[in-house]
């Protein structure tokens, strides 16, 4: 008799450790909307200041003063900018609330459902019947915007961007660059987009050092790769430490000391006469493997590298294990975070990438394009009468109010203005979720933004060792001149043959890449692995990349 | 006495005269909940196995999200062509085929083996220990154990330091192509050994106690009753169990060798599903991952089919 209740007492208690486990899945903590509301009124009744003046007449090319007066509401299909994890949806997020005040448009966020693949949900969205007013999307890695306004499924803006969002307009015809970019090779204009102010926000990775190290055994920081040598042997010799880093950060890595562009994986990159060109078929190349090769060899080169990740590199970087690196200014600082919270005493700073001759300029350093490859476009679906408003509410990241309000929030609130410029307050940079949380709170343009990313807040919001980091790594470069676009496109017949051949060429290019690495394979035989690439297809991939160029040029 | 209720029975299950109309109304008065039972599967299967299967025209398409089925245009086998003709095709067929069949040369008969030594055992808390630890890895996550199988063979990890304890070097056991295959195989042994060898359990209760004994007065020692008895009675489910297996040939679990290969291993563990995953990366090319898709279905079928014949002129067992 005992026995059975006993049974059936732990069969219920399993019973209910199931069922309290279930509730635990799923579902955002709520615990913080209770301190967002009352947040929340705050900014409203502060962002009252802004609602200076009406709006005059929306006359075309005129520039209107913000909030608009106007009932139209808008629909945006997004996959980012969306609301700061502990708010259940856009109404609760300070930035998208405030945007709509200082706009004076309702605008309804969809964003893709969270844990699911955004390429399929953004498929699965063109495909649909209902489209909403704005697409945001990364349109320039997918390069078919002008198949997109041949579907008719977004609108060509040429003769509507002059007309209703006139700051914008302004802006591209400023810079060159950005106006090629967001135009298509028939030179259609198709989308409002993302951009950096400054070539200092577009780098992130760089070589990392031992700063403790080298003053302990009285090295200067490595310049040529002669010094690196001599460097990365005494850290082998005396702290048995070796080069260390994840395959995926070494792009382009060490490549600038033998003037070359790449590493592992396929690189296109400019030549000095705006010829496309890859990388791994540049005698340069061959010597840069050649000295990765004799590094490895002689223990100077982690031998796990081919199966770290940032987590490896990290733990290793704890344990001592490791004297430099390539890695992100995020990896970094959590590197000196580390070091701090176990007191190590190491000392981690960004160090120049190096260079052939000492004083040369550095040809090939870790950046993108200036232009982010996300843009918003508004789609057919949106009516003609609510074309102006769509427009004018993206327009607003280029005027100089919505430039700040999109970098740096309330002003009063989130900055204040010292000396002329914006200063973050203590409810950024004091925050007690991180500085990363609150601007995703209060700001727009951490990731990618409608509008222009200005130099100053992220200087602002990245630790100081990052700011060192990057600021050597930008100082002697003019990495611009080398560096592909990322608004170039292709056609829909060259993307086809481009994709047929360029996989099996990435594969066997990562493939041989870390085999001469390793030693695993002579370098002897790269005259054999540059007419296998020859004859897998490479002089293809480049006549196509090179069309595409040539016509983004034109444009 | 013993006739007359076999056909009693039949009666009761399978009205047998009459037409066809009044012998269906029959049926339906006699086995309606039955049929209740299976209807909701049915409906599933109806709606998500058997309506989705048009979709796999797309795979002689070239498929636009936006025009959809009917407005994509047909491009016959050229989807096919860019497959077989791709440089790395025999490759991938190759290690596809490799790790699959080495998978089920090794792993297919584990279960059994700790099935039967289970068996075995008379001490009954011992054998009960055993079984619950020998299934707990499975329920760990795919993720996890990749991670655990990454640190492991580190040029640090413990499998290193066994390694130098009996003088060999140290290296990274996951950059060697060569130790791909057993590392994946040997792993994914420990971790559904014990939840396969479930179902050889049950069946093994499931065989007559008394054969045992009259084995034994027979004079069989343990062994001998093992081939003899044990056995063949576990054929009808291990054939049925291979048959399954092997109807999965070319659908190597894509995840796991994702998550343990590099390009320094792709020569032995770059399969047919990760290779057209990073080709998706940089496309969405959904008409070529349908037509690869369609060709693993077809080389699957056909070894099931074999397999069955097989099974069934082997051990007169087959699915059907």
């Amino acid at each position: 008799m005992g026995k059975s209740t006993v049974k059936r007492g732990l069969a219920i208690l399993m019973v209910s450790i199931m069922a309290v486990s279930m509730a635990g899945c799923g579902g955002k903590s709520k615990s913080s909307d209770a301190g967002v509301s009352s947040g929340e009124t705050v900014t409203q009744e502060a962002g009252n200041s802004s609602e200076t003046g009406d709006s005059t007449a929306n006359a075309e090319g005129e520039i209107v003063s913000y909030p608009l007066s106007t009932q139209d509401e808008l629909t945006i299909w997004s996959n980012v900018l969306k609301p700061e994890q502990s708010y259940t949806d856009y109404t609760q997020s300070p930035f998208h609330t405030g945007l709509e005040e200082k706009t004076g448009v309702k605008v309804k966020w969809e964003f893709p459902t969270e844990g699911s693949d955004p390429t399929q949900a953004y498929n699965l969205l063109l495909a649909g019947d209902k489209l909403p007013d704005i697409i945001w999307w990364s349109f320039l890695n997918d390069g078919d915007a002008q198949r997109l306004i041949d579907e008719g499924v977004i609108r060509d803006l040429t003769e509507l961007l002059p007309k209703y969002a006139p700051n914008y307009w302004k802006f591209l015809q400023e810079n060159e660059h950005y106006d090629k970019s967001m135009k298509t090779d028939e030179g259609n204009y198709y989308g409002i987009g993302s951009f950096r102010e400054d070539a200092w926000q577009a780098t992130y990775a760089g070589p990392v050092i031992r700063k403790d190290w080298l003053d302990a055994l009285k090295l200067e920081v490595p310049q040529t790769i002669e010094e690196w040598d001599t460097v990365l042997k005494a850290f082998k010799e005396n702290y048995n430490a070796t080069f260390s880093f994840t395959s995926a950060r070494m792009a382009p890595g060490m490549a600038s000391g033998f003037n070359a562009f790449g590493t592992f994986g396929l690189t296109t990159y400019l030549t000095s006469e705006g010829k496309v060109q890859i990388a791994q078929v540049q005698p340069e190349w061959k010597n840069y493997m050649a000295k990765l090769q004799e590094w490895y060899k002689s223990g100077l080169i982690d031998s796990d590298i081919a199966t770290l990740d940032d987590t490896g590199v990290r733990t290793k970087a704890l344990n001592n294990e490791v004297g430099a690196s390539v890695t992100s200014t995020a990896q970094l600082s959590n590197w000196i975070a580390d070091a701090k919270a176990e007191g190590t005493g190491a000392e981690w700073i960004g160090v120049p990438y190096p260079v052939e001759t000492k004083g040369s300029v550095v040809h090939a350093i870790q950046a993108e394009d200036m232009v982010s490859p996300y843009c918003a476009v508004v789609s057919t679906a949106c009516p003609e009468e609510k074309l102006e408003t769509a427009l004018r509410w993206l327009d607003y990241g280029f005027t100089e109010e919505g430039f700040l309000y999109w970098n740096y929030g309330e002003e009063g609130k989130t900055y204040t203005m010292e000396d002329g410029e914006p200063k973050f307050t203590s409810l950024i940079m004091e925050a007690p979720e991180g500085i990363s949380s609150a601007l995703d709170k209060y700001c727009g343009t951490q990731w990618t933004c409608i509008g222009v990313q200005a130099l100053n807040m992220v200087r602002q919001k990245n630790a100081k060792e990052s700011i060192a980091a990057v600021d050597t790594w930008i100082a002697n470069t003019d990495y611009q001149n080398y560096l592909y676009p990322a608004g170039v496109s292709m056609t829909t017949e060259e993307a086809n043959e481009y994709s047929t051949v360029f996989n099996a060429l990435n594969t066997y290019v990562s493939e041989m890449s870390l085999k001469y690495l390793v030693g695993e394979e002579a370098l002897d035989g790269y005259d054999q692995f540059v007419k296998k690439l020859q004859d897998m297809g490479l002089e293809r991939i480049i006549d196509i990349k090179q069309t595409a160029y040539d016509r983004f040029l034109k444009r | 006495m013993k006739v007359m209720l076999k056909k009693d029975k039949k009666a009761a299950v399978r009205p047998s005269k009459g037409s066809f109309r009044a012998r269906a109304v029959r049926d339906w008065k006699m086995n309606r909940y039955k049929y209740l039972i299976v209807l909701p599967v049915l409906i599933y299967l109806a709606v998500f196995c058997y309506k989705p299967m048009y979709g796999v025209v797309i795979a002689f398409q070239n498929y636009r999200v936006r025009l959809g089925i009917s407005g994509s245009e047909w491009v016959g086998l050229d989807q096919f062509k860019a497959f077989f003709n791709d440089i790395y095709f025999w490759r991938l067929l190759r290690n596809t085929f490799s790790i699959s069949g080495l998978s089920i040369l090794f792993g297919f008969p584990m279960p059994i083996l700790l099935a039967l030594l289970l068996n075995e055992v008379r001490v009954k808390w011992f054998k009960k220990t055993v079984q619950t630890i020998s299934y707990m890895p499975y329920f760990i996550s795919m993720v996890v154990v990749c991670g655990l199988i990454s640190s492991f063979c580190r040029t640090d990890g413990v499998l290193n330091d066994i390694i130098t304890f009996f003088g060999g070097e140290r290296r990274n056991l996951l950059s060697e192509k060569g130790l791909f295959y057993p590392i994946y195989v040997i792993s994914g042994i420990w971790q559904s050994i014990g939840w396969d060898s479930i179902i050889y359990l049950a069946a093994l209760s499931g065989i007559d106690q008394e054969q045992y004994e009259a084995a034994k007065v027979d004079g069989a020692g343990r062994i001998r009753q093992i081939v003899s008895i044990t056995l063949p009675g576990l054929m009808p489910t291990i054939t049925i169990l291979l048959i399954l297996r092997l109807g999965s040939i070319l659908s190597v679990g894509y995840e796991k060798i994702l998550l343990l290969y590099q390009p320094l291993t792709y020569e032995t563990a770059d399969v047919i599903s990760t290779y057209v995953y990073r080709k998706g990366i940089l496309e969405s090319n959904f008409s070529y991952s349908t037509a690869v898709g369609l060709f693993n279905s077809l080389v699957n079928i056909c070894f099931l089919l074999a397999a069955n014949r097989l099974g069934k002129k082997i051990s007169e067992t087959g699915l059907f």
